[in-house]
């Protein structure tokens, strides 16, 4: 086994332009959280989120304007934290900046 | 979507899916669901193209230094998207001995050799939850963000969150 | 029959959430469901044996742990259970018919049953006055669900409309179907495409149930539903301490 530790600079480091990035948890709970607020840092673009239900931390990509394109069966935040304030924004009215593909 | 994960992780191209009739999303996005007859009926199935990510970006509770990871309480589909995924970047509340997941393998959600990078970021689900670290929404730094969302101001809120971790 | 005294539109309806299910159902709810996840381990409480699965993992929770907030993400659903069953799995097993209920929810409905989860308003799906959360399961589970059951705790014409611009889901023809709204319960027979009024709750008529409703109600003649029991009552105080079921109808 090869270790794999590394700082989290160096991980959001590995993100590129337009990357296709499934976002673990769902909804408030358990989101790579600190991860998606590190990306918003670096000046990569045009990212493609994909999952079964998509939260906060897809969400701060669409708010950032980093990612272009979601693909869910749910994208919120659930309850007492609302619709997904980020992707909203870029995917409503006359000229979104963002795509949905929605599944199930 | 878990569907088109799951034709990630098998290596196939597409994948029927049971359900889907009567839905207009179907006919709305036809790049991503194909209605084909079954090779071996009169069956017609909704299909949905595979998702291959390049990444899975997971938060976790504990792994170990090699990415041999454990997911504490609800698991959703992290595990399949670290499989349908080319490679998983983990972050992690802790990083343990290798011993633990000796120690009952089957509780090893994902497995060194799907993981390119282990990150430990304790609270790295803030401000949202992580079970059993911490249940409850930050609801001050929620706020927060949903202020910086409505003025365009992500990146400075980010900033304030991440407190010179990055 | 002994009835309790003191009851709303929140405690009738998760009482007739109760008695849908039945022994031996196989029962999900999703996230964002604190009213079907409050019915559902009050139904626990009154001793139903049916087996209650939800994208928590958890396969029969421990109801005695009383919820502390309306997310049905959180471990409140997972600890005590018997076993673990992920979303992709519950998928697979009503999939292949197995699954009994389904609880879902909806923004807007019209009188086929045909649900908007995705968007509402605005020029077209892509370019919407409001974009919903998505469907979340709702297209794949309602056509294979044995009894889909929509629970919606607002009940007005904003929310059953006369059409739905952009289906997210419909009801299959050879399923029942079912809507449980804080005044009735709509049911689409099995075989047929239009939602019927079923029947009332004991404090609405027809006609505020119509006037509530956008779309033509062609019956007069429908049962009304008994009142919660004292033993239902007492279930639903028992299960939730701390209030969740009152969330959706604060």
């Amino acid at each position: 086994m090869k270790e794999k530790l590394m700082s989290l600079s160096q991980a959001v480091d590995l993100i590129k332009d337009g990357m296709l990035l499934a976002v673990g948890g769902n909804g408030m709970h358990r989101n790579p959280t600190l991860f998606s607020l590190a990306l918003t840092q670096r000046p990569v673009k045009e990212l493609k989120v994909c999952g079964a239900a998509p939260g906060i931390a897809a969400d701060i990509l669409f708010a950032s304007g980093q990612a272009d394109t979601a693909y869910f069966g749910f994208f919120g935040l659930e309850n007492e934290a609302g619709l997904a304030p980020g992707m909203r924004k870029a995917m409503e009215g006359d000229e979104p900046k963002a795509k949905a593909i929605e599944g199930s | 979507m878990i569907h088109a994960l799951r034709a990630g992780a098998y290596g196939i191209p597409f994948m029927p899916v049971g359900g889907m009739w009567g839905s207009d999303l179907v006919a709305l996005r036809p790049e991503f669901f194909q209605v084909m007859k079954s090779p071996f009926g009169d069956e017609e199935v909704v299909c949905v193209k595979a998702l291959v990510p390049d990444y899975a970006i997971l938060h976790v509770q504990e792994a170990d230094v090699y990415g041999n990871a454990r997911i504490l309480g609800p698991s959703y589909q992290d595990a399949l998207m670290a499989r349908a995924a080319k490679k998983v970047i983990l972050t992690t509340e802790r990083i343990v001995g290798t011993y633990r997941m000796q120690e009952e393998p089957k509780l090893t959600a994902i497995p060194h050799f799907l993981v390119e990078a282990v990150v430990e970021l304790p609270g790295g689900a803030k401000h949202g939850i992580c079970y059993p670290e911490y249940l409850t929404v930050d609801w001050d730094a929620h706020k927060a963000y949903q202020k910086a969302v409505k003025a365009d101001e992500v990146p400075q809120f980010a900033a304030k969150m991440l407190e010179g971790r990055l | 029959m002994e009835y309790g005294k003191d009851y709303g539109k929140a405690e009738m309806m998760a009482v007739a959430i109760i008695r849908e299910i039945q022994d031996g159902d196989i029962v999900f709810h999703g996230l964002a469901s604190s009213t079907p996840m409050v019915a559902m381990k009050a139904a626990k409480a009154l001793g139903k044996d049916f087996t209650y699965v939800t994208l928590s993992d958890g396969v029969d929770h421990d109801w005695q742990n009383p919820p502390k907030v309306a997310s049905t993400l959180t471990a409140n659903t997972y600890e005590g259970s018997v076993a673990t069953f992920g979303l992709d799995e519950i998928f697979d097993l009503y999939a292949s018919g197995k699954g009994d209920i389904a609880f879902l929810s909806c923004l807007q409905m019209d009188k086929s049953g045909r649900i908007a989860m995705s968007v509402l308003g605005g020029k077209d799906y892509d370019h919407p006055k409001l974009r919903g959360p998505g469907g979340a399961g709702s297209a794949t589970l309602t056509p294979v669900t044995k009894r889909t059951i929509i629970w919606k705790t607002q009940h007005d014409t904003r929310t059953f409309v006369p059409h739905v611009q952009f289906a997210t889901t419909a009801p299959a023809v050879d399923k029942p179907f079912t809507v449980i709204t804080p005044l009735c319960i709509f049911r689409k027979p099995v075989g047929e495409k239009l939602l019927k009024l079923d029947s009332i709750f004991p404090y609405t008529t027809v006609d505020e149930v119509k006037a509530n409703t956008g779309w033509e109600i062609e019956e007069t003649d429908v049962t009304v539903l008994d009142p919660p029991t004292e033993a239902e009552l007492k279930a639903l105080k028992k299960v939730d301490p701390n209030g969740i079921l009152y969330y959706e109808f604060k």
